[in-house]
């Protein structure tokens, strides 16, 4: 018996606002717990939701790049359930009336994932378990924080499509400013809802949900498994498949149920009386879509067609909404979109890399980046100092020019200077200079490694090369 | 059933509405008014640093961290001092099952305003068992258009009515205490902002009218006879909503014994719960409840907004109604989010924003009574 599999995804999204979404405590990740909250967001009574109108902009935004049709009122509701980390004891979401709807994000292939929706909700904050005391603690300080769902139809077959349609929502929506789609940080959070059915079937088999995965490769294996899971289950009998939520465990690579109790959950959805429904109209949606910068594919387009540049090195930049910021900056600055690219690809990753940083990660001032490849270029520092300097802006976020100042890094081009480096590495290497006149092409190198020793890495290797050949030959 | 004169529609209608003029003629900061008044708040709203209980065990030890913009509005006026809090039942949820005892007693609003030197009280109403008391009383009680007066600081109870009014013993008292409170304010996202901001620039104009040629006719508003059961279902699904958020996790009352999270918010609800506030979460809940929702809770929604559009204020102004009239006026008005006001037995109800009106109304139908 041959078998397909049937998936459909909920992506969830934390976006991109400076402040949470019924309040003004900062939404931004990584305080100290309870750091970012107040009597509103811990859910004391009396203080009546305030929405962030940039939420609602931003998942407009979101709606634009999935090709999603945006409502023209929205309104919330309440979804209720009980636990510590939500601590209204509901959860404020879009049920009835969701912002977005009837969207699709195309894949290389061609074939197009639709979506269903798009919603605004909050999230919850989390409890931190302290298993030697046995007490456990709540931290609010991501509670309320906006997020969206963005619900698709079940129309993927298979981990790479699954993979695929992440990595595209993760650049549509982070070159829109929607959000950073870090899925390490839990800022993109993918549920899978996945079914087997023999192939050529109608009928959808039953469904189970994997939730907490954290990685697109722990999404591949969880597919992998469950699938088989369920095929084993259908050919075997070996287990009854039932219609529940599965937590993944990545370590042991093994998805198990989370259900505690029998029965589904009935959330009591109900309209939030608190929250007057909001009438978005085409005026504001324009506003957002004018407001929209360049989305990754115009921008390849851009690098390869109008700027030349080769195709690879392109996507590289492209496929990164940092990596395209500090390019357009830096570019802007220093012109030269070669040299820019070039110093990006070569040097920055290369950096970032020996540091374990990821593309999206790489936090630096793109004009002190820019002034580095101006300072190279116009022959005032060398390519490897050039490349110190860039590390040390890296790391510190030094000013370049200061630096190379304070440091002495400034390029040696005085020919008096070199000569009587040259002269005295010469004069140390009375062997070697032997072997070069006696026809060894190889100590060459050497002499020049030494040369540029004595002047402290500073000299233009292009010079020392030179005058080191004509002072042999003399 | 037997609707003797089931109000009185008086058309007093003037050349131009006074829409939200009333709010924008709030009294501003610091403003001296010459009479000294005296006021008590309910325990539901909220001053800085004090307690705020609304009557519940839940909340016996909770500080509130702010003070209400109703309590900040007052504080801005000099000559109007709150002079103590009033007690309440259980979060005002009492009201929907019987009488609101707990605030007839001797330190409750009603009782307070009713034998002690206090100018007003302000509470929150949105069951309508403050108005019928204040009937019994000889009170009156103005419940404001629905989010005219800010609900910041208030705890909440059923948040598609909740509103603070005032209790006073007369209707001037009523009115001069809603003009102190009424207005826009930011911190409650369900206050309607266009209409305030028209309102503030037509402040100039703005003067209570006098009313001449009064007509009356007859009126006999739609299902009327379910406003009590459609009232119940709404107020208990919000009411089981807005009470969730006491689990004992973040403050208020937690049970001394407990094993694991289940059991303490089971013990931490039943001893700090009173038995009208179970009743009412548990039949809250119900509504809610899958089943039920499309059967309760969406036709008393649906009934409630044809009641809404059945009122049209089209060929009247005011409704009135006295007795059983009277107790099904304050119902519509909850129901509605209309303006109403309780003078002894008699409730009188306006269109949206036209408290102005009812003002103006009231005034003469009292004078012409004295």
């Amino acid at each position: 018996m041959r078998y397909e599999v049937v998936m459909g995804l909920e992506v969830h999204v934390e976006l991109s606002t400076e402040s949470k979404l019924f309040c003004s405590c900062s939404a931004k990740f990584g305080a100290d717990p309870n750091e970012n909250t107040c009597p509103a967001c811990v859910g004391m009574p009396g203080f009546p939701p305030i929405i962030n109108k940039r939420a609602i902009e931003l998942a407009i935004a979101a709606g634009i790049v999935t090709n999603c049709t945006v409502s023209d009122i929205i309104s919330f509701d309440k979804k209720n359930y009980f636990y510590p980390d939500l601590p209204t004891g509901y959860q404020t979401t879009q049920f009835f009336a969701p912002i977005c709807t009837d969207g699709w994000v195309e894949l290389e292939s061609g074939k197009r994932i639709t979506l269903k929706q798009i919603h605004i909700e909050e999230d919850a904050g989390k409890l931190v378990h302290e298993p030697r005391s046995r007490i456990s603690l709540v931290d609010l300080n991501r509670a309320s924080v906006p997020l969206i769902e963005i619900v698709s139809n079940p129309d993927f077959s298979s981990a790479d499509e699954v993979t695929e349609y992440l990595d595209k929502l993760r650049l549509l929506l982070s070159f829109a400013g929607v959000s950073d789609c870090k899925m390490q940080e839990g800022s993109m959070r993918c549920d899978i809802n996945i079914s087997v059915r023999e192939e050529g079937s109608k009928q959808l088999g039953t469904r189970t949900e994997i939730k907490n995965m954290n990685s697109l490769k722990a999404i591949a294996r969880a597919i992998e498994y469950e699938s088989q899971r369920h095929i084993d289950a259908l050919e075997t009998a070996s287990e009854e498949l039932v219609q529940e939520t599965r937590r993944w465990d990545d370590d042991i690579g093994m998805s198990y149920s989370m259900r505690e109790k029998v029965g589904e959950a009935d959330y009591r959805y109900v309209p939030d009386p608190d929250i007057m429904p909001i009438h978005i109209g085409a005026n504001w949606v324009e506003s957002v879509r004018e407001s929209l910068p360049e989305p990754a594919h115009e921008k390849y387009e851009r690098m390869t067609a109008e700027l030349g540049l080769p195709v690879h090195d392109s996507k590289v930049i492209s496929g990164s909404q940092t990596l395209s910021r500090i390019f357009d900056e830096a570019l802007t600055i220093a012109g030269k979109a070669k040299q820019v690219l070039n110093w990006i690809i070569g040097e920055l990753l290369a950096i970032a890399k020996d540091l374990n940083i990821s593309d999206d990660d790489i936090d630096i001032d793109a004009a002190k980046f820019a002034s580095i490849i101006m300072l190279v270029d116009g022959g005032k520092i060398n390519r490897s100092v050039g490349k110190k300097v860039l590390e040390k802006v890296f790391s510190d976020d030094v000013e370049p020019e200061v630096y190379i100042e304070e440091h002495s890094l400034g390029m040696v081009s005085d020919t008096g200077f070199l000569e009587s480096a040259i002269r005295e590495v010469l004069a140390e290497n009375e062997k070697s200079v032997e072997e070069f006149r006696g026809g060894s092409q190889k100590v060459f190198g050497f002499l020049v490694g030494q040369a540029m020793k004595k002047t402290a890495g500073k000299a233009d290797p292009r010079s020392v090369n030179e005058l080191l050949r004509k002072m042999l030959a003399e | 059933m037997p609707i003797a004169i089931c109000g009185i529609a008086i058309d007093a209608r003037n050349d131009h509405p006074f829409s939200w003029s009333f709010c924008a003629k709030k009294l501003t900061k610091g403003m001296v008014i010459n009479v000294s008044y005296k006021a008590i708040i309910s325990s539901s709203i909220m001053q800085k640093g004090k307690s705020a209980t609304a009557g519940s065990k839940m909340l016996e030890n909770f500080i509130s961290p702010i003070d209400a913009t109703v309590v900040e509005n007052i504080e801005a006026l000099i000559d109007v001092e709150i002079v103590g809090v009033g007690a309440m039942d259980e979060f005002g949820v009492g009201g929907l099952f019987g009488e609101p005892s707990r605030a007839l007693a001797d330190d409750g609003v009603v009782g307070i305003v009713a034998s002690r030197d206090v100018d007003f009280a302000l509470c929150n109403d949105y069951t309508g068992a403050i108005s019928r008391a204040a009937a019994q009383y000889g009170l009156c009680y103005i419940h404001p258009t629905y989010g005219t007066v800010s609900r910041y600081g208030l705890i909440p109870a059923v948040s598609s009515i909740d509103q603070i009014g005032v209790l006073s013993k007369s209707p001037e008292g009523c009115f001069n205490g809603l003009k102190m409170i009424a207005g826009y304010n930011s911190k409650d996202g369900a206050m309607p902002v266009d209409y305030m901001i028209q309102a503030v620039k037509n402040d100039d104009e703005m003067v209570k009218r006098d009313v001449k040629d009064i007509t009356v006719t007859e009126l006999k508003p739609k299902f009327a006879e379910v406003y009590t059961q459609i009232m119940q279902i709404i107020c208990c699904a919000e009411f089981s909503n807005n009470i969730s958020r006491y689990d004992g996790v973040k403050y208020g009352y937690r049970a001394k014994d407990y094993n694991g999270l289940q059991e303490m918010y089971m013990s931490t609800r039943t001893e700090a719960f009173g038995e009208d506030v179970k009743l009412a979460a548990i039949l809250g809940t119900m509504v809610l409840s899958h089943e039920n929702y499309t059967k309760l809770y969406d036709k008393a929604m649906r009934l409630r907004r044809l009641i809404m559009d059945s009122m049209k204020f089209d060929t009247y102004d005011v409704v009135v109604g006295r007795g059983d009239d009277s107790n099904a006026l304050i119902l519509l008005s909850r129901l509605c989010g209309l303006p109403s006001i309780t003078i002894r037995d008699c409730t009188y109800v306006a269109n949206k924003c036209w408290e102005s009106t009812l003002e103006a109304v009231c005034d003469m139908l009292e004078s012409n009574a004295k």
